[in-house]
């Protein structure tokens, strides 16, 4: 598959970042990714991918100087937040980093990212939102504000730049089982596959194939918006079953 | 980066961008006033000579966008004294020039001050007397 790149994937030390990374590779494309922190760098360059650690997003265009990443072409957001609190529990202290780090720095990588981009007028910027976003669970509400912001950055940038050849799209995933995902679905005994129309919750390699598309040029006019891989669960209707067979054993 | 060299940087930018002829623009080019610029021409002028220059551009002093609201903002005596405090790249021949245009609302950027920021920020001192 023809792709966009080269690729710049922050959040890469993520396990859809890792696993991107390596569909990425194997389509001989070449990625870097951006670390905020000299640990999860230094876990990704053990990993044996390229990768530059930039705390501030204004610094890329140094450190990326003289390399083929100055001029990028593709750009996928894969951080997310970790903050995880009932809304009214949080200390204000928390509050404010989580806006900061969680927001304020996703849009200054978005706009390092763009200016990097323009120059050669052609780029592809995803931002991997959650399906958390339209129905959070109890704890997920700053999670879940963050991805709504992410999403409508990463729109007005598609609607913004796409006539000198950029654009956008969000890619808002349902359950996953990976990742805090993962995490989440194995501390519950429900059967969650069976809540999905397909029968099975997203899987990674699906993730990523979705990705690689959507990094592709035929889908550059998929712009400004929201594609939703979730299996169809956000469609469905809840139906508490066990009451209702009850009712019906009762009439 | 010596003057020059800036002001071609400069202006290869804004040629290319616009689609104009090699050597069609000059340091006396009105940038918003000459040419149909916009705010995304704006913002492709800032990415592209922070690329060239291979570090980010402040779009603020590149296109001395507060110079007006800063000039508004102090006694008319001060106004030299501010624009050399603030804009140090902008010669004083340029400052009183600017100080007689800022009288009607006509945008006066010119290609020479940007190209005279790039020069500074590049050699990292005023590279015109103030």
């Amino acid at each position: 598959m023809k792709l966009l790149e080269p690729v710049l994937i922050r959040g890469m030390s993520c396990e859809l970042g890792q696993t991107l990374a390596r569909a990425l590779v194997a389509e001989k494309c070449r990625i870097l990714g951006i670390s905020r922190s000299r640990e999860s760098c230094n876990r990704l360059l053990e990993a044996g991918f390229e990768a530059v650690y930039a705390e501030e997003p204004e610094a890329l265009p140094a450190l990326l100087a003289g390399t083929a990443f100055h001029a990028p072409r593709a750009f996928v957001d894969c951080a997310h937040s970790h903050t995880e609190s009932l809304v009214a529990a949080l200390d204000p202290q928390q509050i404010d980093r989580w806006s900061l780090e969680d927001i304020a720095t996703r849009a200054r990588f978005l706009r390092t990212v763009v200016r990097l981009m323009l120059p050669g007028r052609e780029g592809r910027c995803l931002f991997i939102s959650s399906a958390a976003l339209a129905a959070p669970a109890r704890g997920q509400g700053y999670y879940a504000a963050a991805k709504a912001a992410g999403e409508a950055l990463y729109a007005s940038v598609g609607l913004e730049m796409a006539a000198r050849g950029i654009t956008t799209c969000s890619l808002r995933l349902g359950w996953m089982d990976a990742g805090r995902g993962r995490t989440y679905l194995r501390s519950r005994t429900a059967g969650f596959a069976s809540l999905v129309p397909t029968g099975h919750l997203v899987s990674l390699d699906e993730a990523c194939e979705g990705l690689l598309y959507l990094l592709s040029p035929g889908a550059r006019s998929i712009n400004a918006t929201v594609v939703t891989m979730d299996g169809g669960f956000s469609q469905t209707k809840p139906e508490p079953q066990q009451e209702r067979t009850a009712v019906v054993r009762g009439e | 980066m010596v003057q020059a060299d800036a002001l071609h940087c400069v202006c290869s930018v804004v040629e290319e961008i616009f689609e104009k002829e090699r050597g069609s623009l000059s340091g006396r080019t009105l940038l918003m006033q000459d040419l149909p610029c916009e705010s995304i021409d704006l913002l492709e002028i800032a990415a592209r000579i922070s690329q060239a220059a291979g570090r980010e551009v402040n779009d603020e002093a590149l296109f001395l966008k507060s110079l007006r609201s800063r000039l508004a903002e102090e006694p008319v005596s001060e106004a030299e004294s501010l624009l050399a405090r603030e804009f140090p790249w902008l010669s004083r021949e340029r400052c009183c020039e600017i100080l007689e245009e800022v009288r009607t609302p006509l945008p006066f950027l010119r290609l020479q001050d940007m190209a005279d920021y790039l020069a500074f920020l590049q050699n990292r001192k005023p590279s015109c007397s103030v």
